[in-house]
C-alpha cells in the first residue's frame, strides 16, 4: 500500500493538536512586525496557511542562529545558571572534572516543523550530507533526528521562485517526512520517511485512503502550479560557463561592486552553513556558542596578526558563487542553491543567484546590454529588475 | 573527535623570546592522556575558556607521550591570553586535526626540512619524528632561517642538530647585531639550501614559514629541480571547528583543516588565493 492519505481540512487543527502532544509544534506565524516567521505555536488557529512561497527557511531549527555548544562551570562561581531560556539537557554529558565541568549542550528536544517548503526539504537533504558525512556534527545530528518536517507543496510559487529548473520543487517525489498538497477542501498527504509514516499512522482515524478523483486532482494542481513559474533558470549553464573559463574576473569585479556586504543572502540561504564560535562569560561560568557567519564579511578569514587571505571583496563574492555553483556539486552532488528565491528578495544590490545566472548568459552586468536568447538585446535594468506580479510567461529571465 | 574540548593543565611555560613561548600541556583525563596520538604536522584547537579557540600546530614529537607542546607567538586574542596564563592554569584542547606530513611517503627517501621563523613549530615535530627513527630515512637535511641570532627558536636544540654527523643542519640569520656571537650562516635561507646540497631524486621537502619565505624558498627549490609534488607546505588559515564544517579555512573547495594543512606545492598552485 502506498503511503498516501487524504486529510479533510476540517481535521487539520485537530491533527496538529495530536501531533503537539508528542512534540513541540513550530509553524508559520505572524509576528508583531507582520512578518511571517517560524515560531513555537501556542494557538493552532494562529498558524498562517495562506503563505508566500518564500517564507523564512527552517534552517534555524537545525543550525540555529545562536546555538550554545558547551558550558563550563567555574568552581566557586554559581553553577548551572541558565544563560538562555533553553534548558540544559538533563542527560548532558560531563567531560573533565578538574577545573569545573564542561557540559555538552546538544539539544534533544523533539520538534515538528509545519509548513516547510519542498525547496527547503531539498536543501535539508544536502545539509544532511554536509553535516553527517565525514565528521558527524553532533549538534546538527541531535536536532535533525528530533525534527519532523511537514511540507506543504507550493501551489502558488512566488515570482522569485525557480526551484522548477533545479528539480527541488514545487512538489517532491520523496525525501520528505510528510508532504501535504492542498486540494481545496482537503489535503493529499504523502509520507516518505519511517517517522513520517509512523506519525500519520498514529492518527490514522483522521485519514482516509485516496481515490481516483483525489489522484486526478493532485495531478492537476501540480500541473497548474508548474505552469505558474515565471523564472526558468538552470544553473547548469552558469556552471558550465565558469568551468569553461568564460567568466573572467572583471565580471566578478562588477558583481562585487554592487555587493553591500550585508550578509542577507547568506542568512536567508537554506544552504549556507558557515558559523563562527564565540565564548561568553556569565557569572558562574562560560558558555561557548556558535553563530551564523558570512564568508562575504571581510573579517571572515582574519588570522592572528591581522592577515586577511580574502581581502578583496571580489574574491569573497566570487567565492560565494563558486561554492554554490562549482564546489557544492563536486563535493555533495547537488547545487548549493535550491531556487527558493530568498536572496532575490533580500539582496539590495540585486546580485542574487537568479540575477547572476541570467546576467552570465548575457555576460554583462553593469554594461549597457545583455544578450538573452536568440541575440535579443535587453538593457541591464530589464535583466536585473524584479518581476511584477502581473507578468506572465517567460520574461527576460527565461531560458530563451 | 568532538567539538567539546578536553580540559588540560599548563604544566610548563618555557620562554623562548619576547614573542614566543613553548607551552607544555597535560590532559586532565588519564585515558585521554594515554590515548592521545598524532602525526607530525597536525594541529590542535586550543581553548582559553572565556576568550576563544585557535588552531595551533603541535610542536612536540609524536613519540613523546603524556604531554603536548605548543610553540605559540603572541599575535592575537587567544594567543595573547595564553601568554598571560600562569602555570597550572586550565585550558581546553581538542584534536588532533589535519592530515599531517605524509611520513609514510617520506620514509625510505631523503628528507629536506626548510623552516623560517615560527615555521619551525610544526617542523620540530617532524624533526623529532625523524630523530626517533633516523634509520628509516636516508639523507636528512635541515635548514632554519631566522632574522637574527636572538630570534632563533629552540637554539639549544638546533645547535645540537648542527653538531650531529648523521644530519646536515645549517642555521642561518639575516643579520647579526654587533654584540651577538653567531657561528652559523649569515644571509638568505635560499643560500643554505645550496650548502645542504641534498640530492634532487628521491627527496621530499617540508617547508614552513612566513609568506615571503615561501616565495623565495619555493622559487629556489623549483630552480634546483625538485618536483612540485615532492614539496610539502603547511598552510595557515583561520579555523573555528577543525572538522570541516565552519567554513573559515576553505581555500578553493578544500578545507585546510581536513584536507590540509599540509599541501604539496602541486595541490597548492591549483588553489586560488594562495599566491
Amino acid at each position: 500500500m502506498r503511503n498516501e492519505w487524504i486529510l479533510d481540512k476540517n481535521h487539520l487543527s485537530y491533527w496538529l493538536r495530536q501531533l503537539r502532544k508528542e512534540r513541540e509544534l513550530v509553524g508559520p506565524l505572524l509576528n508583531g512586525g507582520k512578518d511571517i516567521v517560524f515560531r513555537t505555536v501556542e494557538q493552532i488557529h494562529e498558524i498562517v496557511l495562506d503563505l508566500p512561497a518564500s517564507l523564512p527557511s527552517p534552517k534555524e531549527f537545525l543550525l540555529p542562529q545562536y546555538e550554545p555548544m558547551l558550558r563550563l562551570d567555574i568552581p566557586g562561581g554559581e553553577p548551572g545558571v541558565h544563560y538562555r531560556a533553553q534548558p540544559v539537557s538533563p542527560d548532558a554529558c560531563v567531560k573533565g572534572s578538574r577545573a569545573g565541568r564542561v557540559y555538552d549542550l546538544a539539544e534533544r528536544r523533539r520538534r515538528i516543523v509545519f509548513g516547510v517548503r519542498p525547496c527547503d526539504v531539498s536543501a535539508v537533504r544536502l545539509l544532511d550530507r554536509f553535516f553527517l558525512e565525514g565528521y558527524r556534527d553532533p549538534y546538527y545530528e541531535q536536532r535533525r533526528m528530533n525534527t519532523l518536517m511537514v511540507t506543504i507543496a507550493c501551489n502558488n510559487p512566488d515570482p522569485t521562485c525557480f526551484c522548477i529548473g533545479l528539480g527541488t520543487g514545487p512538489y517532491l517525489d520523496g525525501g520528505f517526512d510528510i508532504q501535504l498538497t492542498d486540494l481545496g477542501n482537503r489535503y493529499f498527504v504523502q509520507a516518505a520517511s519511517a517517522e513520517g509514516v509512523r506519525t500519520v499512522k498514529a492518527t490514522s482515524f483522521l485519514f482516509r485512503r485516496p481515490g481516483k478523483a483525489d489522484h486526478d486532482d493532485q495531478y492537476e494542481v501540480i500541473l497548474s502550479a508548474k505552469a505558474r513559474f515565471r523564472k526558468r533558470i538552470s544553473l547548469e549553464s552558469p556552471r558550465g560557463m565558469i568551468l569553461a573559463g568564460r567568466i573572467k574576473d572583471d565580471f566578478w569585479q562588477r558583481v562585487a561592486a554592487r555587493c553591500f556586504e550585508c550578509g542577507g543572502c547568506v542568512y536567508e540561504c537554506p544552504l549556507c552553513t558557515c558559523f563562527t564560535v564565540t565564548d561568553r562569560r556569565y557569572h558562574g561560568g562560560i558558555e561557548r556558542a556558535r553563530l551564523w557567519d558570512t564568508c562575504l564579511f571581510k573579517g571572515f578569514t582574519r588570522m592572528a596578526g591581522g592577515v586577511l587571505p580574502n581581502e578583496k571583496r571580489m574574491l569573497r563574492t566570487k567565492r560565494w558563487y563558486y561554492h554554490k555553483l562549482i564546489h557544492y556539486p563536486e563535493v555533495l552532488g547537488g547545487f548549493g542553491c535550491v531556487g527558493c528565491g530568498r536572496c532575490t528578495l533580500t539582496c539590495p544590490g540585486k546580485i542574487d543567484m537568479a540575477a547572476i545566472a541570467t546576467a552570465m548568459k548575457g555576460l554583462d552586468l553593469d554594461g549597457a546590454t545583455a544578450v538573452v536568447g536568440k541575440g535579443r538585446q535587453v538593457g541591464i535594468g530589464e535583466v536585473m529588475r524584479r518581476p511584477k506580479p502581473e507578468e506572465t510567461g517567460a520574461g527576460p529571465e527565461g531560458e530563451g | 573527535m568532538s567539538l567539546v574540548p578536553q580540559t588540560a593543565t599548563l604544566v610548563e611555560k618555557r620562554y623562548l623570546d619576547p614573542q614566543h613561548s613553548l607551552f607544555r600541556f597535560v590532559f586532565d583525563d588519564e585515558g585521554v592522556r594515554e590515548s592521545f596520538s598524532f602525526s607530525p604536522g597536525q594541529f590542535v584547537m586550543l581553548s582559553i575558556f572565556g576568550v576563544g579557540e585557535a588552531p595551533i600546530s603541535i610542536t612536540s614529537g609524536p613519540d613523546e607521550k603524556g604531554f603536548v607542546e605548543l610553540c605559540v607567538r603572541q599575535a592575537g586574542r587567544v594567543t595573547g591570553a595564553l601568554h598571560a596564563l600562569e602555570e597550572n592554569a586550565t585550558v581546553g584542547l581538542r584534536g588532533p586535526y589535519g592530515n599531517g606530513y605524509p611520513v609514510d611517503v617520506m620514509e625510505g627517501g631523503n628528507l629536506l626540512i626548510v623552516a623560517g621563523g615560527l615555521g619551525i613549530a610544526p617542523l620540530r615535530s617532524l624533526i623529532r619524528y625523524v630523530l626517533y627513527r633516523r634509520d628509516r630515512f636516508r639523507e636528512v637535511g635541515i635548514g632554519y632561517g631566522a632574522r637574527n641570532p636572538e630570534s632563533v627558536l629552540f637554539s639549544g636544540e638546533m645547535q645540537n642538530l648542527v653538531a650531529r654527523t648523521d644530519i646536515k643542519c645549517i642555521l642561518s640569520v639575516d643579520s647579526v647585531p654587533e654584540a651577538c656571537r653567531w657561528d652559523g650562516h649569515v644571509g638568505r635561507v635560499t643560500e643554505i639550501i645550496d650548502r645542504i646540497n641534498m640530492p634532487i631524486e628521491g627527496t621530499s621537502v617540508a617547508v614552513c614559514g612566513p609568506p615571503v619565505f615561501y616565495k623565495f624558498v619555493l622559487e629556489k627549490l623549483l630552480s634546483l629541480g625538485y618536483s612540485k609534488g615532492s614539496i610539502y607546505m603547511s598552510l595557515e588559515r583561520r579555523m573555528e571547528c577543525g572538522l570541516g564544517k565552519c567554513g573559515h579555512c576553505v581555500v578553493g573547495h578544500k578545507y585546510t583543516c581536513i584536507e590540509g594543512p599540509i599541501f604539496t606545492y602541486w595541490d597548492a598552485i591549483n588553489l586560488p588565493e594562495i599566491f
